[in-house]
């Protein structure tokens, strides 16, 4: 055996995989001292890389967390191939803030019931000539089903303490027309509005709302189908059985040919996970993503726009007080379908293509 | 095992509790193939994250036929391979304490005896054996990390590197031969011997035993 050949096999014999040409290549170390003194120095340097790096720490406390986290925030939106869905999510998004919206369209613009509309700006007639009695802060503690708009930092009662002062904002040819609302319906507008806890007849000032944290959450999910028209069949099924209409059911045409089907629904908060699951079991989930924003500085510029309109309204006259009073019901209605999703509705967006 | 597998199958259908349950049984064994490979702790963790992430979204893929832990370490070994940087192989230093879940131990160096003018320092032999690894083509760092700081079986990293155990077994060689050389020309500008002239011979020795510097 040569120096060439023992070299090659120096590797393999560290690693006790040298069987049959181990005697020959111990045979050759011990006549070439120039060979044997390599392999010397090679096992004493990979000795010494052993002894430098035998201790290696263990993860980083909090690193399975990390990871976890980083899976449910991670955007969807990764590689080129994802432009289309890039697209998709940043219209979402909007949607996300936008769509909730159309819930509440449906429940009063669809009825045709605007006088559903203005009972925040008109409250029951008897109440504009009487103003409410002297019962500025309510007790949550009377009202413990309805909900406190905001949560997080607790009802505003204080900022509330006076009835709004003056003349109520009213909107011109339409309060005549519209009766007032029976107590109970009154109540669920304002629950929707997030002013439940207002005793009857007070005017919530919107100044009282722009402190209010309020957060949306949402879900966003790709899921790749074996056929699309039996797992959308199958998503409107689950989604009935739960008492889920969708507000959104569109079909979308990739770049790339393929159909794309979006589904939006609005969840109840606590029913959003099994719903979630059920859409889970349609095929193979691409992607996952939870949305939560704070919409308090919208909400609150929202507010903002509605206190100038309704000033605005209470001296225009004819065409402008109409377009003003549009402008309004729009507010509202954004401002309703806002506290909802920052309080008992998740939106869930679905993605199927197949 | 069979835990493991269970995790797997729950994993794979999108079940982040289950996956997170597979992190926590494997993330020191990853990690330690990151930190190896990477460098530095904050490298090694963001290689770390990136790679059960990366498992999480293909996991569907992972069909069984291997180790999931074997399997972890392609997807570690692959990133790092691609990642543009150049990645240091960590030799972890003689200085640094180490960090367990117990607490911060220090370091006790036990290695460095015998004559005086074989002996390197601590932090020089730390370094000249960084630098000699650094040289190497990443291929050849991976290669040796598996085998000598991970203790791989030429089939596991064959399983790990997608190759051949022919491959893994020329390119071994050719990593460890090329350290030597690089460690040994260190050494020699130093004027420091890798091996002492009256230690026994390699083939008079015990296989694999230690010899000192």
């Amino acid at each position: 055996m040569d120096c060439k050949a023992a070299s090659n096999l120096v590797s393999g014999w560290l690693d006790g995989k040298l069987v049959r040409g181990e005697a020959a290549f111990l045979q050759h170390l011990s006549g070439c001292r120039a060979c044997d003194l390599e392999v010397s120095e090679l096992q004493a340097v990979l000795a010494a890389l052993r002894e430098n790096s035998f201790a290696v720490p263990a993860a980083p406390d909090g690193f399975a967390g990390r990871v976890t986290e980083r899976l449910q925030t991670e955007t969807l939106c990764r590689g080129s191939s994802h432009l289309l869905f890039r697209k998709f999510a940043l219209v979402a998004s909007f949607l996300f803030l936008l769509g909730m919206n159309s819930l509440l369209v449906s429940r009063y613009l669809g009825k045709q019931n605007q006088a559903a509309l203005p009972p925040v700006l008109t409250p029951a007639s008897d109440l504009v000539t009487e103003p409410a009695p002297p019962e500025p802060v309510p007790d949550p503690a009377k009202q413990p089903k309805l909900p406190a708009p905001g949560g997080q930092e607790g009802p505003p009662a204080q900022n509330v303490a006076e009835p709004v002062a003056g003349p109520v904002p009213e909107v011109p040819g339409r309060a005549a027309e519209s009766p007032p609302l029976p107590p109970a319906k009154q109540q669920e507008v304002k629950r929707q509005l997030g002013v439940a806890f207002l005793p009857p007849g007070i005017i919530p000032d919107p100044e009282v709302f722009v402190q209010q944290r309020r957060v949306t959450e949402g879900v966003l999910l790709k899921v790749a189908v074996a056929e699309l028209p039996l797992a959308s069949q199958r998503l409107e099924e689950a989604a009935g059985a739960q008492g889920l209409t969708p507000l959104l059911a569109s079909e979308v045409l990739a770049e790339d040919g393929r159909l794309i089907k979006l589904y939006r629904y609005e969840v109840p908060y606590l029913q959003a996970g099994r719903f979630v699951a059920e859409t889970l079991k349609l095929g193979r989930v691409l992607e996952e993503r939870r949305m939560k924003e704070d919409v308090s500085d919208v909400y609150g510029e929202k507010l903002e726009q509605y206190r100038q309109l309704a000033a605005r309204a209470q001296e225009a006259e004819g065409p402008e007080a109409e377009e003003l009073h549009l402008m309004i019901n729009a507010l509202l209605l954004d401002l309703a379908g806002m506290h909802s999703t920052s309080k008992d509705m998740k939106a869930v967006t679905i993605w199927l293509e197949s | 095992m069979e835990a493991v597998s269970r995790l797997v199958c729950r994993a794979q259908k999108r079940d982040l509790v289950a996956f997170e349950q597979l992190v926590l049984i494997y993330q020191d064994r990853v990690y330690a193939l990151a930190r190896h490979l990477a460098g530095n702790p904050l490298d090694a963790e963001d290689l770390a994250q990136e790679v059960f992430v990366r498992a999480y979204r293909s996991i569907h893929t992972f069909r069984g036929e291997s180790d999931f832990g074997t399997w972890l370490h392609r997807i570690a070994v692959n990133l790092w391979l691609n990642s543009r940087r150049k990645a240091a192989v960590a030799v972890v230093s003689l200085d640094e304490p180490v960090t367990t879940r117990d607490g911060t131990l220090q370091r006790e160096v036990s290695t460095l005896e015998g004559e005086p003018e074989s002996l390197l320092l601590g932090r020089e032999l730390n370094e000249l054996l960084q630098r000699a690894l650094e040289g190497l083509p990443k291929e050849q760092q991976a290669v040796l990390v598996l085998r000598e700081l991970q203790d791989h079986t030429y089939e596991e990293m064959a399983r790990i590197l997608n190759c051949s155990l022919g491959t893994v077994r020329s390119r071994l060689s050719r990593a460890r031969e090329g350290l030597r050389k690089a460690v040994s020309k260190r050494a020699g500008e130093l004027g420091v011997r890798l091996a002492a002239k009256d230690e026994p011979c390699a083939a008079e020795g015990a296989k694999g035993r230690p010899v000192r510097f």
